[in-house]
Order: C-alpha cells, then structure tokens, then sequence
C-alpha cells in the first residue's frame, strides 16, 4: 500500500493517511461520496492552524496529487460540500399532482387571469350551470387568438364565477413539449399533453377537462377566417367521452379573435425552432414583447348544453361514420352558438 | 423433479439482481433447488444453489443452456444478465443482451422449460415528448434510437415475445423494473445520483418515479413464485419532478443548454469522464412515467415504498456505504 510510494514517511502519519482509499478506481470518485474515516471526522468541524500546519508537515518534501487532494478534502472539501448540500436542500419539494400540477405555482398566476377576465376582457360567462358542480366533464371549445389567452379565460370562468369554483385541465397541443420551459410551465400550471391516455385518465379522476379539437389549425387560422370552425381533429373528443363516460360541453369563446388578429404567418423560420407558426400581427413583430399583449376586446364565453354520448358505449367507438357524424354535429353546434353570439355584438372592443 | 418446490436457474447470477433473488429464493421454503449461471460464482449462493458457468457470449451458449437446464430439471428460468452500465464496449454488450438473451431463450425453447421471467426496464419505453404521461404495457417500444444499450433492452424484449408466439406452452413474464434505487444496489442511475453536482437540461424538469430495490426483488420472487404472463410495469407509487428528486438528496442541479448537453455527454463519456453518453439526457429531458395498474390489479403486487421513499431510503443509505464499484465488470477477453 503506502510503501510502494518511495517518498512516503514511514511513520504514524503513513498509518494515518492509511484509510482505506488505496483502491484506485475510488478515485474516479472523488467527488462521489465520502466515506473515509478521516472525512467523517472532520466534518462540520473547524480545523485549527496548527492542526493545519501538522497536515501540511504530514505531506512531506515531494507530496503525490492524491496527498494533496486528501489534504484539501480533510480541511475544506467536505465542509463546502455539506454548504452545498444545505443550499441545495433548501427550499420544500414542491407538492404536486401526478401529472406535475403544482397548486402552489398556480395560485398568483390565477390573480393575474382573474384581473384580465374581471377587467381587460370583462368576459361574459352564460350557461355556467351547464357544468357540474362535481363529477367528470369534457368542455370542447372553439380555439383562436393567436396565444392560448382563450384557454386561460374559460379556466378563470370557470374558476371565478361557476358556484364550484372547479378547476378546469386543459390538454395542450403537443408542440408545446418539444421545446424548453413552455412545456414545463403547463405541466405545473396543471395543463396536460393533449392524448387520448392522458385525457381518460383526468376525466376518470373526475377532472373538468377543457380540449379545443381545433388544435393549431383554429388558434392558428388567420383573421380573415374568424370565427369559422376548423375540423375538429379526427373525432377524439368523442371517443374520449363515450369512453370516460362523460358529458360534452359545448363551449363558444367569442373576442379572441380580435384580441391577436393573426395577419399571416412565417413557417419556415418557425420549422427552424419547433414552432408550429411565428405569427405576425399588427404589433407583434413590429413591437417585440409588447406585441404579445392582446388587445382588450369584449370577450363572450357561452357554454352550451350538455350533449350525452354516455350511451353509445364501445359500439359507437368502434363505428367510424357514426363518430365522426357525431363530431361533425358537435362542431355545427358550437358554429351555432358562435354566430348567435355574434349576431348579438355591436362592436368589438365595447361588445 | 419429484419435489413440490420449484427449481429456478438464472442467468447473470452475478448481477445484483441476481445475487439478490438467489437469497430471496435461498430464504424460499417453496424453492427448491437454484441453478445459478454466470462467468463467476454469485457471492450470496446457499445449499440450494449450484453454480454453472454459462457465457452468454459464446456461439453455443444455447446449446450449453439447453443441456444445463434439461440436466438440473429447471422448471422456471430468470433472464438477468444485463449491464447496470452504459458500456464502452458496446458490441461486446450487444453480443451478451441481445444475442445473449436470444441464445437463452432459444435454450429455453430447446429444453421446455415451464416459464421464463425477463428483467427488463421502463427505459425501453424510450424518452419522448409524445409520450403519454403514463406509459402502459402495450406502449410502442421506442427504445432510445441513438443508444445501443437501450437498444439491446428493447432486443431482449422483442427475444421474449418471439418465444412467447412460438412456443405458446411457455409461461413469459417480462418485468419492466423503473430506476431501482437502494442501499445496496449499484447502477449508472445511482451513480448519477450520488453525485453532489448533478447535470440538467435547461427548461426541462420530467417526472420521474422510483423503485425500491427489496420491492424490485420482491416482484422478481412472485413472478417465479406465481404465474404471470405478460408484460408488467413494476414502479413505485407517485412521481416526482427531477430537480425535486435532487433537491431531496441535496444535490445541486447544473443546468445545461440542450443543444450544448448532447455533444458535451458525448465527449465526457467518450472520454470515461460521464456515467453515460449524451443521448441519456433525454431520460432527464422527457417524460418516461409508466402506470403501475396492472402490476398492482393482474399481479397483485403492491411495493413497499413509494417513490419519494425509495429515493429517500437510498439517499439515506449513502452515508453508510463506500464508494461506487467501478463501471461495468471488464468484457472477458477485452
């Protein structure tokens, strides 16, 4: 051990250094874990400077790179490290569903969203009774703006003014998990990647789940084509309730159009990042961050009644026409509600 | 053969999974008799156990297989030799996980041997923004494309379902095992975990979930014990994000650009410096999660500890034990 180095002390201070991390491959460790006597002895206590020039004595006249090392992890190595340990410990572990929800994080940005729907959209909310009070519900709803302030607002409807005061899931568009910190943020605001397993398995815990089946075909549709539904995916919503067995709540947004009126789009640049469009609108590319604010319509959230596609069970879902005329039904439904709404408004700032 | 107890080999007796079932079986008054194969004897075997060397690398390890397991009458067999490491060598791991799990499972067809138990992992499922952010048994199995060891996992899954299809009469249970975590069991997970400065992925923060390693011995003896075809998630209870399981043991995340962490995880494992290549960091980039619904419902088995337990136990545990062993046994021959 210690005598195949020819430059080593042969006395006690040998012995002492002597502490079992004669194995080379723990080297490769140093950083790993201690567990050598001497680190345990001195840990968390003060080393004095005699103590420290004893040590220095110890190392002799032509001391190796491992003596040296040792020294350091003796006087300071293991103290910085518990520091390190403390700060990195501090602060709790954050209380989360399964999915990721954190209630914690939410909470003020839910102040934001009630400030925004009370009054920068003044958003008029009808048919709320139309939501349980508990149990499962899929909300489908028409999607547009540009950015998902839709998404936010029916969540803050729902949060504010239904007697439940019920959190609504959304499922969000995949893209969103491609890229750095987007995804990440909606898994703690309690957003859910938009799939059929996902989706079941909010619903069969009773969660009010909100889906726009447009995707980005309908939040990223330009202004000329407002308020005109796109296809509503492949009949997933459908599947999704007749399989959950819940009810479907139609649900008709009106104002976010004109809050981000998309001009037209730049896609080649936007493969480039993992964007599904960069959008250009009257202020955003031209203002930069401020062009990500919306403009302050009159927004109208209606939800409609509940269709119930409980009954069909498996039969329906097996049967590809009949889904999709169901689809195709709940699309019409929403369009009606919409231009109802519409014909309704006078203007669309004061509504 | 006369007994009422079963007679179990395993293959990657050396293997701390190994080493550990072949005590639990030790223990196991329903056991009878274990054959323990390997290149080296395990350190935990009993009166129960008898050990034969089986390279799994060799051209004729089938063949060897077949014989040994017809000779000690082997009703049950456990497949658990693979690497707990990324390996440098990776063609000879190709030739001991993929090529050696077909070899055994050829054996295993060649000498009727009663049922067949896989240990295998939920990285098979590969890390992947579409996953589902619970993953199910009969999930695609994407396996991590540019990883040869992830790989060669997901090559020993697709061994048993072949034999699984051609031979119908054989019981083939696959055991899908989380990252096992422990006081004693050593991994390229636990390493990583034992580290005081941890690398991240900048804007990404998966849920990840743990498993216990007296829980993931425990599923290994009843699916040998018990019957139990198909293919199960054995994972611990609860997720938790990844810089809270850091958190948790006071390690302190390095956060990495992605696009500078890949090259960077290459370069440090090329050069035996990292635990593995750059393209793991997906696993720290992307949701992996499996449900455990079927472990708990079909097989009936529930872990003792739940994820945040387990991490916590292991944790716990490092104070008491030394340092990691050095990465993968050296390939015989190499």
């Amino acid at each position: 051990m210690t005598s195949t180095r020819p430059d080593a002390p042969p006395s006690d201070a040998a012995e002492a250094r002597d502490d079992g991390h004669r194995d080379p491959a723990m080297d490769h460790y140093v950083d790993a874990i201690s567990v050598s006597g001497d680190v345990f002895e001195s840990k968390g206590e003060i080393v004095s400077l005699e103590q420290l020039a004893e040590l220095l004595d110890q190392l002799g006249s032509a001391p190796g790179v491992r003596d040296v090392l040792r020294l350091l992890r003796r006087v300071g190595v293991d103290r910085l490290k518990a520091a390190v340990e403390a700060v990195a410990k501090s602060g709790a572990v954050r209380e989360t569903d399964e999915f990721g929800f954190e209630p914690a994080f939410l909470e003020p940005l839910e102040k934001v969203g009630k400030w925004f729907h009370d009054h920068y959209f003044r958003v008029e909310s009808r048919g709320l009774e139309h939501v349980p009070d508990d149990g499962r519900v899929l909300l489908v709803a028409n999607h547009s703006g540009t950015l998902p302030y839709d998404g936010a607002m029916v969540v803050a409807a729902i949060r504010h003014q239904h007697p439940a005061h019920r959190l609504v899931r959304p499922l969000v568009e995949d893209f969103m998990y491609h890229l750095p910190y987007l995804g990440m943020l909606m898994t703690r605001l309690g957003a859910v990647r938009a799939c059929q397993e996902n989706a079941l398995r909010l619903l069969e815990k009773d969660e009010v789940t909100l889906v726009f089946p447009e995707g980005v075909k309908g939040i990223g549709k330009l202004y000329r084509k407002r308020y005109r539904l796109q296809r509503f995916g492949r009949g997933g919503a459908i599947r999704l309730a007749a399989a959950a067995k819940a009810p479907i709540v139609p649900v008709s947004i009106v104002g976010a159009e004109e809050a981000m009126p998309l001009i037209t789009k730049v896609g080649w640049l936007a493969k480039a990042v993992g964007l599904p469009y960069i959008p250009v609108t009257p202020t955003l590319p031209l203002l930069g961050p401020l062009g990500l604010i919306p403009y302050p319509t009159k927004w109208y959230i209606d939800f409609g009644e509940p269709i119930d596609v409980t009954h069909l069970g498996d039969d329906v879902i097996g049967d590809r026409v009949q889904l999709n005329k169901l689809n195709e039904e709940l699309r019409a439904t929403i369009q009606r509600m919409i231009d109802e709404r519409l014909r309704e408004r006078k203007t669309i700032f004061g509504g | 053969m006369a007994g009422a107890g079963f007679r179990v080999a395993l293959t990657g007796a050396r293997t701390f999974f190994g080493e550990r079932l072949i005590a639990a079986l030790e223990a196991d008054p329903r056991c009878e008799h274990v054959v323990a194969l390997d290149i080296r004897p395990p350190e935990s075997g009993g009166l129960k156990t008898r050990f034969v060397r089986l390279d799994l690398t060799n051209p004729n390890a089938d063949e060897q297989g077949a014989r040994i397991l017809r000779d000690e009458g082997v009703d049950t067999l456990c497949h658990l030799a693979f690497l707990a490491h990324p390996s440098h060598s990776s063609s000879w791991a190709h030739e001991l996980e993929a090529i050696g799990t077909l070899y055994v499972m050829n054996a295993a067809a060649e000498a009727r041997v009663r049922k067949v138990v896989l240990r295998s992992t939920t990285m098979v499922y590969g890390a992947n923004p579409m996953n589902p952010a619970f993953l199910e048994e009969g999930a695609r199995l994407r396996g991590e494309p540019r990883s040869r060891w992830v790989r060669d996992k997901v090559g020993a899954e697709m061994e048993l379902q072949k034999l699984a299809r051609d031979c119908p009469k054989i019981i083939c249970t696959s055991l899908r095992f989380c990252i096992t975590l422990g006081p004693t069991i050593r991994s390229w997970w636990t390493r990583v975990l034992s580290r005081q400065l941890v690398a991240r992925l900048m804007g990404y923060d998966p849920m990840v979930q743990f498993l216990h390693e007296d829980d993931a011995v425990g599923a290994l003896v009843k699916a040998v014990a018990e019957d139990h075809p198909g293919v199960y998630n054995i994972v611990g209870d609860g997720t938790l994000y990844f810089t809270d399981a850091l958190k948790l043991g006071g390690r302190l995340p390095i956060a990495v650009p992605h696009l500078l962490g890949y090259p960077i995880g290459d370069a440090l494992f090329n050069l035996q410096l990292a635990d593995a290549p750059g393209t793991f960091l997906n696993f720290l980039r992307y949701s992996w999660v499996a449900e455990g619904a079927r472990m708990r419902d079909v097989m009936g088995f529930t872990p003792r500890y739940s994820s945040r337990q387990a991490l916590e136990a292991f944790y716990e545990s490092l104070g008491y034990r030394g340092a990691p062993p050095p990465i993968a046994p050296p390939p015989p021959g190499l």
